[in-house]
């Protein structure tokens, strides 16, 4: 009798499902019942473990299938090994694993790198992400322009203060290790995802997520941040976070309810305004 | 010097740091110098047998193998160096593989027990899950309702999933 992989006792697949890259997990689970169960049970990286449940509640989301069909007619291909040398060297795990393994076709929002820059108008707004109306950074084929900020501390109950580059005040509010910081300024270093437009006025705001932060404000390494926004900057806790409240606002938005608060509080504004590039 | 019987009755003698990177072996032998008696090993046959002894003397004068703490590195698997003759080495039929991977597992040989699991990982990688059932010839074993649900589920991940 020949033997078979399903001879295999049950640890040894638990030595070979960790070793896969998310769509070989995706793949995994749908080949039959038992592998199914081992590839929950078995130890895959914790980010990825977490990609992994995102692309299972997509394929329940009708609203994720609706907006994908707008999406994927605008998907190129592009070299993603390639794409993430040339990431910052300090970039999450998880923002690594979202851009190299993710199913370009389940892309949740228009920020993806397989992506214009902008979102043609034919794409109906309400069913992409709220991006559409904004630019996608992870487009660019030019290195990833990170910024720094120096944020300082008016008033340890108050808020951060990072000067952009146009000099105009942004807040967002101080890390809860703030009022224990001696020092009146910290470093932080941010990579630009996306910008969109604000609520308040004509000019783009970016999205950031937060690479390096200085010590006092270590809790914000990671996030995502909105930084126009004032308080309610925080966008999420991580790219992971990000993707799934963006597939929640999708949801909501295609069931009529976006009366209700949405993550970024700005498609109000955007259904006015038609999608512009603003460079 | 070691000797073993496997299942179709074939002895192997080997000079015991070949012997010893089956910590089964190992542990059989104990610390004792030569084995008058020949270690039986039931569970493997002479086939792969030959192949464990080629692996375990090629590999005699590696350096014990550093304890890697599981999960958290990505690029798991860089983590233990496949080198060209590994990856030669392991290239075998789907059979002869999955009866490596049984022996290592049995005779206890982490190393080539984690070679032959990447193995069969890099077999799977870019395929559908309806390519993985005919490559490692799987019944799916969902239920009538279960398959017509994982049908749906299947066709879009078929589509998503690339």
């Amino acid at each position: 009798m020949s033997t078979c992989i399903q001879d295999f006792p049950n640890e040894l697949f638990l030595l070979i499902f960790p070793q896969l890259p998310l769509k070989g997990l995706i793949a995994a689970q749908g080949t039959c019942r038992k592998w199914r169960t081992l590839v929950s049970a078995s130890f895959v990286h914790p980010s990825r473990r977490r990609l992994l449940e995102l692309y299972m509640k997509c394929l329940e989301s009708s609203a994720f299938h609706h907006a994908r069909r707008h999406i994927i007619p605008h998907l190129h291909s592009s070299d993603r090994e390639q794409y993430a040398t040339r990431l910052p060297e300090n970039t999450p795990d998880e923002v690594k694993l979202w851009l190299t393994e993710w199913p370009s076709k389940a892309t949740v929002s228009w920020i993806w790198p397989g992506l214009p820059r902008s979102a043609p108008s034919t794409v109906e707004p309400s069913l992409v992400s709220v991006s559409s109306r904004g630019l996608n950074l992870l487009d660019s084929n030019k290195a990833f322009a990170t910024r720094r900020f120096s944020l300082v501390n008016p008033d340890a109950d108050l808020a951060l203060m990072p000067w952009d580059t146009l000099c105009h005040p942004v807040m967002f509010p101080a890390p809860k290790t703030w009022s224990e910081l001696a020092a009146d300024h910290v470093d932080v270093t941010v990579l630009p995802l996306a910008q969109f437009q604000t609520t308040f006025r004509y000019v783009t705001s970016p999205l950031y997520l937060v690479l390096d932060a200085g010590k006092g404000a270590d809790s914000l390494k990671g996030t995502l941040w909105y930084f126009e926004m004032g308080d309610k900057g925080r966008v999420a806790g991580d790219c992971i976070e990000f993707l799934e409240e963006e597939l929640k606002r999708q949801g909501r938005e295609m069931s009529g309810e976006s009366q209700e608060e949405p993550v970024f509080a700005m498609s109000s504004c955007a259904q006015r305004t038609p999608a512009v590039a603003v460079v | 010097m070691v000797t073993v019987v496997v299942s179709d009755g074939v002895t192997f003698t080997m000079e015991q740091d070949v012997a010893f990177q089956c910590g089964l072996i190992a542990d059989f032998a104990g610390g004792g110098g030569d084995q008058e008696e020949p270690i039986p090993i039931q569970a493997v046959n002479s086939t792969v047998m030959r192949k464990v002894i080629e692996y375990c003397e090629h590999h005699r004068n590696d350096p014990p193998q550093p304890e890697v703490p599981e999960g958290t590195p990505l690029e798991r698997k860089d983590r233990r160096g496949r080198d060209a003759w590994d990856k030669q080495f392991i290239q075998v039929e789907q059979e002869l593989l999955f009866e490596i991977i049984l022996a290592a597992n049995y005779l206890n040989i982490k190393p080539l027990l984690d070679l032959g699991c990447s193995q069969v990982a890099e077999m799977m990688k870019g395929k559908t899950p309806a390519e993985i059932q005919q490559m490692f010839n799987i019944v799916n074993g969902f239920t009538a309702d279960e398959e017509a649900q994982n049908g749906e589920g299947e066709e879009k991940a078929r589509n998503l999933n690339s």
